[in-house]
């Protein structure tokens, strides 16, 4: 079978192959190399992240009564349990450092400059959400770990002028930390922040694809 | 045996000649799948969790085996520890131990078999009677009188360190 054969059909019908192509088949300037796939990385993390996420919410139940029970009950009696909740864990970490290398690589190399500026911005305010997701997820088990890193937290954005209270008292949902800030952080976690992450992540790409890789400046 | 391979009359490779980017093609496609693989199989098993993995049943301990005479059915109230998944709830309920002889022991779910019933024990008769339709039992459960189908159902139960711990599982419930 030939590559026409196999994408003919849907090529006849909506011109896949040039769609794929234009994905797939694009110049790349020389000298670009593994720092180029920081991005790439990234993507696939999350992924693995919205998945693995999907399938622990079967299972987790975001009241103080029942998140710790039922995060225990994933690790230890659910069928690969521990397994999805450590790629989960270990993915969340991973893509905070690898947004960090994506950032810095397009600071230290100017991708930001004309004509990628849209694509700069783009990612800043992924990367501040990413930021608050990992922030919210870390709530979720209602360890002691979470419970006092998101006091910590949310104790910081107190700290602001003015407004400080009153930004922790909207974080915290309440006046102390609780079934309200469990909720609240849950809700963002799963249903506010990973569709706005989704939605700018496909402009950020349709703008890398459309413009191509930025060239690396000379040494 | 000549050592350089270009002076052998060999046969050409047989099959269709791969291009090098259709066979990086294949190879990109052959890990990415592996890698889908690799994934899909927990994520299938995490979601079909619930068929073949099951949670060992909470024992419950409900009397003393010094705590039951011989031969006289004792009744006692209990909070039935109900695990569903990380969620455990108590149900409060009851049942009849018969103490044979210190060693064996029958425990009876305490309801009549004929309609649910709570029956009582007849010490002047010595027989399990139900107040409803007039259903007699033996001490061992058997039907003697009445309308009930089957004789009584047992609760499944361990005796460990002298403490009576039941599973919450009915035997002989429809036989």
């Amino acid at each position: 079978m030939t590559e026409q054969q196999r994408t003919g059909w849907l090529d006849e019908r909506f011109g896949a192959n040039s769609i794929i192509g234009g994905f797939l088949y694009r110049k790349v300037p020389r000298g670009v190399g593994w720092w180029q796939t920081m991005g790439s990385a990234t993507l696939v993390v999350f992924i693995l992240l919205l998945v693995t996420g999907a399938f622990l919410m079967f299972n987790y139940s975001p009241s103080p009564d029942h998140a710790y029970q039922s995060i225990e009950y994933i690790n230890d009696t659910v069928q690969f349990g521990s397994l999805i909740h450590s790629i989960h864990h270990w993915a969340a970490s991973a893509m905070v450092v690898l947004v960090g290398l994506h950032g810095l690589r397009t600071f230290f190399m100017a991708s930001y400059k004309y004509p990628r500026e849209v694509t700069w911005i783009l990612g800043s305010i992924l990367f501040v959400l990413v930021m608050v997701s990992s922030f919210t997820g870390y709530l979720l088990p209602w360890d002691q770990k979470a419970y006092w890193a998101t006091n910590v937290g949310t104790g910081i954005a107190a700290q602001a002028p003015l407004i400080g209270p009153w930004l922790q008292e909207l974080l915290v949902g309440g006046s102390t930390i609780g079934a309200l800030t469990l909720t609240r952080f849950f809700t963002l976690h799963v249903a506010i922040l990973p569709p706005l992450i989704i939605l700018l992540i496909g402009a950020h790409i349709f703008l890398v694809v459309r413009q191509g890789i930025s060239a690396p400046p000379k040494k | 045996m000549s050592t350089n391979a270009r002076d052998e009359t060999g046969s050409k490779p047989e099959g269709e000649n791969i291009s090098r980017r259709r066979f990086l093609g294949y190879l990109i496609g052959g890990i990415g799948g592996v890698i889908g693989a690799a994934l899909a199989v927990p994520l299938v098993g995490y979601f079909l969790s619930p068929v073949w993995k099951k949670n060992a049943p909470l024992l419950t301990p409900i009397a003393r085996t010094s705590d039951i005479p011989v031969g006289k059915p004792t009744f006692i109230t209990y909070e039935q520890r109900i695990r569903d998944g990380w969620y455990i709830s108590t149900l409060s309920k009851g049942a009849w131990i018969v103490n044979q002889d210190n060693n064996r022991f029958i425990v009876y779910d305490p309801k009549c078999t004929h309609l649910n019933c709570p029956y009582y024990w007849n010490n002047d008769r010595q027989i399990f009677q139900c107040p409803c339709h007039g259903a007699e039992f033996d001490i061992n459960g058997n039907v003697l009188a009445g309308p009930p189908p089957r004789p009584l159902d047992r609760l499944e139960f361990t005796i460990q360190e002298g403490s009576i711990l039941l599973s919450g599982k009915i035997i002989g419930k429809g036989t």
